[in-house]
């Protein structure tokens, strides 16, 4: 497999760019993702509703759990990104201070 | 169940606005989910290169391109020590597994809004649907039940008058020859008589059974068979509490006989026979009606709430009786169940919460003159010959003789109830609870009818009575 650089220059980010890129993301697909199952949860909450979808096999439940499910898996991965981010961000900084106990 | 069985009618406009509004909230969610999906796709971009173009920024957010990398080397994570190169794979896998539940959400999510779309649309669709049909559509079955009287009746005119609906012209030409060669032979007019003996559980000459408060509709249906081998020509009528709250439940089972015209005495005593269907698909008086009016006046008082049940020919004359307009102004009919009953065309008024449940794989129901017109009062059950009752009753007779009987026609209703279908929910609750189900423990009282032709004039064959002489349903066309 053929290697190809990345089309963007490399250069040292702020520390503070750092923590806005994956985590930041991930957060936001999150927060979107609370915010579809909130809207979903408001339309089938009229009983009609849910008895209509579920009269013509749209499983009401199954998809509140779903979107529930969808939301804990992007928070665990903010948290994992956040962690890769401070790993890294430590990783930086040490190769700026030279490696650990090297001095 | 797929479409195996369809349920049409029973909704109001605002019901329809509320799965409208539903749906656009669906729409809402389905945005903000795409949203998620770009803001991961973003985040594995991130984690993968180290770059976050979207931002304007191409900078790595790691100690990228260090010669001591530990990460895939080609990407922006070769300069990553191995713990923050461990934890981003892990951070990676997250995104991967956060990804996959959104996907899943998105399905859910669709298949969601499908179905409130489908039952928001369907029922706009089939209101007028139903309107436009009934001038136009007429069943393969009527046009076969034609070209048989053809071919029986070759005398009569069977072009059909303009305005008026082929099937109706024939069975009402039929019925009209076939009246006056019973007339002819028995003379006309019902006795009806109130009897409290007859075959119960098969065995002859026993009483008859005060019936227990129908739990629901299907259980109705299944009290239709105690006055339906009861004995011939009866039905039933049931009171259900008593004092000024008592409400009744009328009976009608379907025919007994097959007889169209008399051969000697005692053929045409029985007004459940396929004279009465004609005459009633004809959109004639007939004698069973003329019974159950009878019953009615006798143990029915004025202005009292009445459901009235019936299957096959039971079912079109139940239909006749709630739309009758002299006895409209007598009783108060809330409710109205058909089963298997070939009562298309026949207009009922709202007040009367009106159900009929058929299948594609019997006759009977398509024996009539146009669709069952479907409405916010008005809901039809239809089974499509797919669904695990009628394929059941196919395989259990393979002609298809089993798919009219009382029994599937009620598993049809319980596979459809359990669809949980807004309208059918809502029609079901009004009509269970007109036959009594909240009030399981309510005392009752059943009589039990037998309608027997004859006795009086005797009118010259093709000439018929005339119209409103007896207490039933006047002649007309289907309203």
């Amino acid at each position: 497999m053929t290697e190809t650089p990345s089309a963007f220059a490399l250069s040292a980010p702020p520390p503070a760019a750092v923590d806005a890129t994956a985590s930041r993301a991930l957060t936001a697909a999150g927060a979107a993702a609370a915010e579809a199952r909130d809207a979903a949860a408001r339309a089938v909450d009229v009983d009609w509703v849910a008895r209509a979808a579920r009269a013509y096999e749209g499983r009401v439940d199954e998809a509140l759990r779903a979107f529930g499910d969808a939301v804990t898996l992007l928070d665990a991965a903010a948290g994992s990104a956040r962690r890769a981010e401070e790993r890294a961000r430590s990783g930086a900084a040490s190769s700026c201070l030279g490696p650990a106990g090297g001095r | 169940m797929g479409d195996a069985i369809t349920i049409t009618g029973g909704y109001t406009a605002a019901e329809t606005a509320t799965l409208r509004d539903a749906a656009a909230a669906l729409r809402a969610a389905f945005g903000r989910l795409d949203d998620a999906r770009l803001e991961l796709a973003r985040a594995r971009v991130a984690l993968s290169t180290g770059e976050v173009p979207w931002a304007g920024r191409t900078t790595p957010w790691s100690g990228a391109g260090s010669p001591r990398g530990w990460g895939p080397p080609g990407s922006g994570l070769a300069g990553l020590g191995p713990e923050a190169a461990r934890a981003t794979a892990a951070a990676l896998d997250d995104v991967a597994s956060a990804d996959g539940a959104v996907l899943r959400a998105l399905g859910q999510l669709e298949a969601l809004a499908v179905a409130v779309l489908r039952a928001a649309h369907l029922y706009e669709e089939h209101d007028d649907l139903a309107a436009r049909l009934l001038d136009d559509a007429v069943p393969a079955g009527v046009q076969l039940l034609a070209a048989g009287l053809e071919l029986l009746l070759p005398p009569l005119a069977l072009t059909g008058r303009a305005g008026e609906a082929p099937v109706a012209t024939v069975a009402g030409a039929a019925s009209r020859a076939f009246d006056g060669a019973a007339t002819a032979q028995q003379g006309d007019g019902v006795r009806v008589e109130d009897v409290t003996r007859g075959t119960v559980d098969g065995v002859p000459d026993r009483p008859l059974p005060d019936l227990p408060v129908a739990g629901s509709v299907e259980d109705a249906l299944g009290l239709l068979e105690v006055p339906n081998k009861a004995g011939p020509g009866v039905m039933a009528v049931q009171r259900v509490g008593d004092g000024p709250d008592a409400r009744y439940v009328v009976l009608l089972p379907g025919t007994q006989t097959w007889n169209v015209v008399g051969d000697g005495a005692g053929d045409f005593a029985n007004p459940r026979d396929l004279t009465s269907d004609l005459d009633l698909v004809g959109g004639r008086a007939s004698d069973y009606t003329d019974q159950v009016a009878q019953a009615l006046d006798r143990v029915v008082p004025e202005g009292a709430s009445v459901v009235v049940v019936g299957h096959s020919l039971g079912g079109i004359a139940a239909t006749r009786v709630v739309t009758d307009r002299a006895l409209r102004r007598r009783y108060r009919f809330t409710g109205l169940v058909t089963a298997g009953a070939p009562s298309g065309g026949i207009r009922v008024p709202d007040g009367t919460l009106a159900l009929n449940v058929e299948n594609a794989r019997e006759v009977v129901s398509a024996l009539d003159p146009g669709p069952n017109p479907a409405g916010p009062r008005h809901v039809v059950v239809r089974a499509s010959g797919d669904d695990e009752v009628v394929r059941g009753a196919l395989g259990s007779a393979p002609y298809g003789g089993a798919t009219h009987g009382l029994a599937v026609h009620a598993g049809v209703l319980a596979e459809a109830r359990a669809k949980h279908d807004p309208a059918l929910d809502r029609a079901l609750a009004e009509l269970d609870a007109s036959l009594g189900a909240g009030t399981p423990g309510a005392p009752t009282r059943t009589w039990y009818f037998r309608g027997e032709r004859g006795g009086a004039q005797v009118v010259a064959p093709g000439d018929g009575r005339p119209d409103g002489v007896s207490a039933g349903v006047p002649p007309g066309r289907p309203r």
